[in-house]
């Protein structure tokens, strides 16, 4: 199998609901990186549900989904007892693997988690508890990623993370969807991108080309600018005094 | 079911009902059922068979709201993303019922031995009281389970909605299956009927209801994981 691909599929939430999706069809290709991107209520986070196997379509079919797969949702559910060392371990039991303290010390250190690898689930800031919704798809290498909207309450670091780790996943053979609506798809150079409106697709190669700006801010705020722009995966050429 | 999925299911099973338990809503049913049992036992001792025939449907709406608040003590994007984690849908929705088991075995357990700690029980026929309560209490954990599960969250989203499914599937359980209504009695399990029928030492009326029984929750439990597996979430 080459890919995943969507056959002919349509959603609709009941018989008399108007249509959330209409007849799409795509193939997402090994190792490739696509985006989906659209307006708020177009559709991306049902797609992405058919996508990662949570939503059944009501017609067409899904085919080739690999049997890892990683799927990051919007909002991490945050309202559980688990630490989040103890969440991390038992979605390692429920993927049929045992997550050694060693594998989620890397991983939480890789993301920044280390400080509250103890601290309750339901005590995490929204970016801190989307970070644990990050390790959970990563930590078993999925075959296929799904990331809906993961920039949502993350801090500049691992914004500049992100696009490490999807590199990774599509480095291994995988495939990797991630949503959009605030157009922060730079830093994750997708191969390609699916916009959805009014339920339908269209799909489209992205453009790889690049245009220069110049930029003038205060010499206070030059690092902070430095680090959102390459977290946002621009790349900064240099940085001089004004003239 | 492989070795390997079964382990993942299982795990999945066992995370529910520990985070069913670490949450205060795990202790209201078994306030509940100790209450229930210390007033239905508080009248002196009684023969094992009509003891625990009564406790097993006094029992049955704790049982069925206890099953219904294991089955929602996971937050709604969890069990989505349950169901990815171990690999389907369907391996999600068997786990949740594996997990309202498991707090109904400790309630069984319970109903079985507090009487006997009390002096609720007569000490003749001691061992078929007991072989009787166990199949009953069984019986009400699973009808339980079925009315439990069709008022959880995943497909009675609406609270109004989830308390009707789950009263009045008690209160109908109760009321048609005491047997004086045929035939509209055999639309739900006659628990009523079959604890009248051990009373009466009717052994082979005990064995057609406990099979109409077991077909009526099969059949309950089956609409409801075909719901489960084609509901858009």
């Amino acid at each position: 199998m080459t890919g995943l691909a969507l056959q002919n599929v349509s959603v609709r939430f009941g018989r008399r609901d108007p249509w959330v999706l209409t007849g799409v069809n795509g193939v997402l290709p090994r190792g490739t990186v696509t985006a989906v991107t659209g307006r708020n209520g177009a559709g991306k986070t049902t797609l992405l549900r058919v996508l990662a196997g949570v939503l059944a379509p009501s017609r067409g079919e899904v085919v080739g989904r690999p049997a890892i797969v990683g799927w990051v949702p919007e909002r991490f559910p945050a309202e559980q007892s688990w630490t989040t060392r103890q969440y991390l371990t038992n979605v390692g039991r429920v993927r049929g693997r045992t997550l050694g303290a060693a594998v989620i010390d890397a991983w939480a250190e890789r993301l920044h988690l280390t400080p509250f690898l103890d601290t309750r689930l339901t005590e995490l800031s929204k970016g801190t508890a989307q970070k644990v919704g990050l390790v959970q798809a990563l930590v078993v290498r999925p075959d296929l990623l799904v990331l809906d909207e993961p920039w949502e309450g993350l801090d500049a670091a691992t914004r500049t993370e992100l696009p490490v780790l999807v590199r990774e996943v599509t480095a291994a053979g995988g495939v990797v969807v991630v949503s959009d609506h605030r157009g922060e798809l730079a830093g994750l150079r997708p191969d390609a991108e699916w916009c959805l409106a009014d339920g339908r697709l269209t799909a489209r190669a992205t453009s790889r080309e690049a245009q220069v700006i110049e930029v003038v801010v205060d010499a206070e705020e030059v690092a902070a600018v430095v680090a959102w722009l390459r977290a946002g995966g621009h790349v900064v050429r240099s940085v001089e005094a004004a003239r | 079911m492989s070795v390997g999925t079964a382990s993942r299911v299982g795990a999945l099973a066992g995370n529910r009902v520990s985070g069913y338990a670490r949450t205060r809503r795990a202790l209201a049913p078994l306030i509940a059922t100790v209450a229930l049992l210390a007033i239905l036992h508080a009248g002196g001792a009684a023969p094992g068979v009509e003891a625990y025939g009564t406790s097993a449907l006094v029992l049955l709406p704790v049982l069925a709201w206890q099953a219904k608040l294991v089955l929602d003590a996971e937050p709604d994007t969890q069990r989505l993303l349950s169901s990815v984690l171990v690999g389907g849908p369907a391996r999600e929705v068997f786990a949740g019922l594996l997990a309202a088991l498991l707090p109904a075995a400790l309630t069984i357990a319970v109903a079985l031995v507090l009487p006997w700690v009390i002096g609720a029980i007569q000490t003749g026929h001691a061992v078929t009281g007991l072989l009787f309560g166990l199949w009953i209490h069984l019986l009400s954990a699973l009808t339980g389970l079925a009315i439990g599960a069709w008022a959880s969250r995943a497909t009675s989203p609406d609270l109004g909605r989830a308390t009707i499914v789950l009263v009045a599937g008690v209160v109908l359980v109760l009321g048609l299956g005491s047997g004086s209504v045929d035939p509209l009695g055999w639309l739900v399990p006659r628990l009523t009927a079959s604890v009248r029928a051990a009373n009466d030492h009717a052994v082979a009326d005990v064995v057609l209801l406990s099979v109409h029984a077991l077909v009526w929750i099969g059949l309950v439990l089956a609409g409801y994981v075909r719901t489960r597996l084609t509901t858009r979430a």
